[in-house]
């Protein structure tokens, strides 16, 4: 044993819940990060993509034949270098088109030596195009004589989902109090701030490795293989590291495709990179939706029923995002104790830029409008809110109409511990009645309350996730994992995760998830899911090494394998924390003994749920969050300006692994929610967007930032690693209908529109100035 | 979005960036900071064939008080100017120099490009106004002093002659019973106002005004200003009621344009708003109270 080193006990620590930095901030932070925008590979090509800039149209003629003699021109494609490669949910998308259906549609692309001859050509291609009426919104694509954008897709109908529970008349017979609203939200996009970009290289063996941004690398490869006519187990998958990706690197979208034909035609790498305004027009949006919803409930406040019928504007091609409503059926199923629902929804295609998936999934769509209802029916209760709110808050072992069973459920905590650390009650009666005062500034304070899925969801047959985990002679580990890592931070929570297994210090975790070629197999970062299930990947996987690595131990020292424990690079004694073996040491030793044993071991974690099935009845999740939200902020009734003042967030966060990482996604959620909220939005005129940059596209910025005070509640849930559960789409979710109804507390004035803009605002107020008739709603 | 191609030069001195400008004629533009110029070409609002640095002129940006006379070399960047000691004496020109735009805006925009570019949204001009700032001027025809209020002639389009460049921007400073404040309405920080306003006013014994100087911008094709709301207020003790009849006046004469950042009425709204904020926190600054001006934005 070695003793020239201290011989001091190691006192048993944990990390759990600490503040752990991201292994890739200081690289980050100090501008040292390559990212996959600042790829360059040798003999690399620039691939540049013509956008047909008109919402609907057919091509009569297209000419390539300046474009391809000019000098360092490589390639040029059309329409039919991409026919037959039919991909997208439901087929209804090829990378390059023969006909227009959206603004951004891709007409031709060019691979040259340098960006500069690429956009020479570009300019080179003549294209006659014949415009086409358009439909530019669900209502005029359901029209009986509406221009029809697929043939294939009768009605402009895409997909549609139902879902009922109980009798929707009976229900609204029972109830004394039914509120009514259309609602209606707004396209916004993700902003992410590393623009779009691919890098396609094919071997010889035609192979194809493709460098990409994608959040979901496995089931990217059988998304991809469609569009280029090749089998998935051909492609190569690389992530280096992106700048943002917030659910639009959550599908296959036509640039990926065409980088790939072109480093085809050519032989040669080939990258195509979107430039700040092609990213505008050209990437995903969320999901705009006409929502009408109808809830109910009795005079003592016990909810009844809700209804809503929800229409969703496609765009041109089918996304992730018209599957949503798998996800805003589970707000409007099971946001509250409602014994009957009903939830309809259709997607219609249009001609404007199709939606992807974002952030929060749909729940933010449905969220922004129960969390307003619920706050109506209080009123017309005359009842606190939060009265209102707890009285029909789940229990813990309850299940929703959807069979979400909630095995930990804090809503209640969620609520009381938001309305406690805000003063809420007492803010929102005073409030109320200084509405009905003389002054400019009117202050006003709103809750709102989500339910989202915190433990993946299984949307696919497996929900799974691959890990290996390795230990070296030096006691480094490194872990191979299936999680991607896109900012939001599953590189520091496996990091910390197998520290804590191993008892080794963070800095000997290397984390290796890059390379679809090495990496095993996972489903993707959506649904708040990585944490939850790589997370106990990781965790499984380390105890597996560490039981291995206790039981070589327990061989060569003759203590019992549950008498040591593994504490700061050392095996100790598990009672006192006295040295027994320098961890590094004891690994060598395996290595180096008659019968050597590595420490290399494999987990495949499936989460306890049910696939989510086609009647939407399972428990596809392995657990559910709530969060509440309160929102404080003052309207300036001159001007029409809200300022946030201050978010009160208490969210069921299961247990905090990473404490800094936690802030950090709910920070971010509530930021991207109050520029939804507040200020973003795609201008679209007839399918063309009027504010494709950020001088016109309002993104908040660090300094409109209001002051956050977040609480996290710790419901413990059985199934998650350590106690946690998934927790970064709440914040997104909850925020808009928090400050919506502070508004209303505000003002007396309902915004069924989002973003709540000054605009907007001012114009509700004089309104309601000029009618003097109360309390209205905006246009 | 790339500019057309262009040559650069560099000029060393004055004499050698006038000389360059009128050899090269129509096709040359002067560049200072570039953080308009750069965007036109980009957009191709302007496809100049030549780009004249002036970056590398010694003395250009120089901030100075000599007597009660404020002087500012045209090359100064707005973090230079809003950072200076002249900021600390006359909290208006903070207000408007550390409210422009983000930290790489203002530290390479420059005074001069901002008066150069006519841009009614650029706020520098507006506040000049409101200081009866001055401009020195040198061509090929030699130095000439412009008032402020006269350098544009309409939108983009200054009187300025060919190769005629600003050097310098000169005003007096206001008496010590004079108080200032520059305010403008944004959709957020990094962005162009919505509107904005300027006042700078000097109080007499019993709070009367003696005078007082109002600009708004963003509120039409050029700056606006208006004889006819000041003279409501000068001469008089500031109430309520002259003030909201003077903000009417002046938003009267405004003639705001309806854009991404809002339409005529709401504009007028927010102008008339912003005077009265503006005219509020030049009074108490007038009676020495510390206000941190800042630029209103959601
Ligand atoms: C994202 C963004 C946001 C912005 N927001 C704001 C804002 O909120 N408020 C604001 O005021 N501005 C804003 N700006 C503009 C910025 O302040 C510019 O810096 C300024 O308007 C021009 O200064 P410049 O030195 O960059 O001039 P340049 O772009 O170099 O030149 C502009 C024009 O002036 C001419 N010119 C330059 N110098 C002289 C001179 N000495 N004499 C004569 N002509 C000259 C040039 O030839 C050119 O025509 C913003 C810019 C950006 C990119």
């Amino acid at each position: 044993m070695n003793r020239k080193s201290s011989d001091t006990p190691i006192e048993k620590t944990t990390l759990i819940g600490k503040r752990v930095r991201k292994p890739d901030a200081p690289d980050k932070a100090t501008g040292k990060t390559r990212y996959i925008n600042d790829m360059v590979l040798p003999q690399m090509l620039i691939g540049k993509i013509l956008h047909a800039g008109r919402p609907h149209a057919e091509i009569v003629s297209i000419d390539v034949s300046a474009a391809e003699k000019l000098p360092g021109v490589h390639c040029v494609l059309t329409g039919k270098d991409a026919e037959g490669l039919r991909f997208g949910f439901v087929r209804d998308n090829v990378a390059l088109k023969n006909r227009v259906r959206c603004e951004h549609d891709e007409i031709a692309a060019v691979a040259a030596e340098t960006e500069e001859i690429a956009d020479r050509a570009m300019a080179l291609i003549t294209v006659e195009y014949r415009d086409l009426p358009g439909v530019f919104t669900p209502e005029d694509g359901r029209e009986k004589d509406a221009p029809q954008i697929h043939d294939d897709f009768p009605d402009n109908k895409s997909l549609h989902f139902e879902f009922r529970h109980g009798d929707l008349a009976a229900a609204e017979a029972a109830s004394e109090i039914i509120v009514d609203n259309v609602f209606r939200v707004h396209h916004v996009t993700h902003c992410c701030m590393g623009t779009s970009c691919a890098i396609a290289d094919f071997d010889s063996n035609g192979k194809l490795t493709i460098w990409s941004q994608t959040q979901y690398p496995y089931n990217y490869k059988m998304d991809l293989a469609p569009a280029l006519g090749m089998h998935p187990g051909d492609i190569r998958v690389m992530q280096p590291p992106v700048g943002g990706a917030f659910g639009s690197k959550l599908d296959v979208y036509p640039y990926e495709p065409i980088a790939a034909l072109l480093a085809k035609k050519t032989g040669r790498p080939v990258k195509v990179m979107f430039s700040r305004e092609e990213e505008f027009r050209s990437s995903p949006t969320r999901q705009p939706a006409v929502i009408h919803m109808r809830t109910g409930c009795t005079r003592n406040g016990t909810l009844t029923f809700r209804s809503a019928d929800v229409l969703l504007d496609n765009g041109a091609y089918t996304s992730w995002g018209p599957t949503i409503p798998v996800v805003m059926m589970r707000t409007t199923t099971g946001h509250y104790r409602v014994p009957v629902v009903h939830f309809n929804a259709q997607a219609i295609y249009t001609n404007n830029p199709y939606a992807g998936s974002f952030r929060g999934y749909g729940n933010v769509q449905t969220t922004y409008a129960t969390a307003q209802q619920m706050d109506m029916l209080a009123e017309q209760l005359d009842m606190d809110p939060i009265d209102f709110h707890l009285k029909n808050a789940q229990q813990s072992g309850e299940t929703t109409p959807q069979q979400a069973f909630l095995r930990e459920c804090a809503l209640d905590e969620c609520l009381r511990t938001a309305a406690q650390a805000s003063d809420y009650s007492a803010k929102h009666r005073r409030y109320t009645l200084a509405r009905e005062q003389q002054g400019r500034y009117k202050k006003g304070i709103g809750l709102a309350s989500s339910i989202h899925n915190a433990g993946g969801a299984k949307i696919h047959k497996s929900d799974g996730c691959g890990t290996i985990l390795k230990v070296d002679d030096y006691a480094r580990v490194t872990v191979i994992t299936g999680a991607s890592e896109i900012g939001q931070g599953i590189d520091a929570v496996i990091n910390l995760i197998v520290a804590e297994e191993l008892g080794i210090p963070l800095e000997h975790v290397t984390i290796v998830n890059d390379d679809s070629d090495i990496a095993p197999w996972d489903v993707g970062v959506h649904a708040s899911r990585t944490t939850f299930i790589a997370g106990n990947g990781a965790r499984r996987a380390a105890v597996k090494a560490r039981q291995q690595i206790l039981n070589a131990a327990a061989r060569m020292t003759e203590i019992a394998a549950q008498d040591l424990d593994l504490r700061g690079g050392f095996v100790v004694r598990e009672d006192c924390g006295t040295k027994v073996i320098k961890l590094e040491k004891l690994l060598r030793r395996m290595h180096f003994q008659p019968e050597p044993e590595l420490v290399m071991v494999t987990d495949y974690y499936e989460p306890n749920s049910e696939p989510e099935g086609a009647d939407h009845r399972s428990d596809h999740s392995a657990a559910y969050s709530h969060a509440v939200h309160v929102a404080e902020i003052t309207v300036d009734t001159h001007t029409g300006e809200i300022r946030v003042d201050r978010i009160t967030s208490a969210q069921d966060v299961g247990r905090v692994i990473n404490r800094m990482g936690l802030e950090g996604q709910i920070e971010g959620g509530i930021a991207i929610g109050l520029g939804y909220a507040l200020s973003e939005e795609m201008q679209l005129e007839k399918g063309m967007l009027k504010n494709p940059c950020f001088r016109d596209y309002k993104v908040l910025t660090a300094p409109e930032m209001p002051e956050l005070d977040l609480h996290f509640i710790e419901s413990n849930c059985a199934e998650g690693p350590y106690g946690a559960k998934g927790a970064s789409e709440l914040p997104t979710i909850v925020i808009a209908p928090a400050i919506a109804n502070a508004v209303y507390n505000a003002t007396g004035i309902r915004f069924f529109n989002p973003p709540l803009t000054p605009e907007k605002v001012a114009r509700a107020i004089w309104d309601r100035q000029q009618t003097e008739t109360g309390p209205s709603a905006d246009r | 979005m790339y500019p057309a191609p262009f040559h650069y030069h560099r000029a060393d001195s004055l004499q050698g960036a006038i000389s360059l400008l009128s050899e090269l004629g129509d096709s040359a533009r002067a560049l200072a900071g570039g953080q308009t110029l750069i965007v036109w070409m980009k957009l191709r609002f302007d496809e100049p064939q030549h780009l004249v640095d002036l970056g590398r002129i010694p003395d250009l940006s120089r901030i100075s008080q000599e007597g009660d006379e404020v002087r500012i070399g045209a090359l100064a960047t707005h973090a230079e100017i809003a950072g200076s000691a002249v900021a600390d004496l006359l909290p208006i020109v903070r207000d408007c120099g550390s409210g422009i735009a983000d930290a790489q805006v203002r530290s390479r925009g420059t005074i001069g490009g901002a008066l150069g570019s006519a841009d009614p949204s650029c706020d520098w001009p507006t506040l000049l106004h409101t200081l009866d700032a001055e401009l020195t001027c040198t061509g090929p025809e030699g130095t000439r002093t412009i008032p402020v209020s006269e350098l544009v002639e309409d939108i983009y389009t200054t009187i300025l002659k060919p190769a005629e460049l600003i050097t310098e921007i000169r005003f007096r400073r206001p008496p010590a019973n004079s108080g200032g404040s520059y305010t403008a309405f944004k959709r957020c920080a990094p962005a162009y106002p919505t509107a904005s306003a300027g006042v700078q006013l000097t109080l007499e014994d019993g709070d009367v005004c003696s005078d007082i100087r109002i600009a708004l911008g963003s509120a039409g094709l050029k700056t606006v200003t208006s004889e006819e709301a000041e003279n409501i207020l000068r001469g008089h003790a500031l109430t309520e009621a002259s003030i909201d009849k003077a903000a009417e006046a002046i938003v009267a004469a405004a003639e705001p344009v309806p854009d991404q950042r809002g339409s005529e009425d709401f504009k007028r709204a927010v102008l008339r708003t912003l005077v009265k904020r503006a005219v509020d926190i030049a009074v108490r600054r007038c009676h020495g109270e510390t206000i941190r001006g800042h630029h209103e934005y959601v």
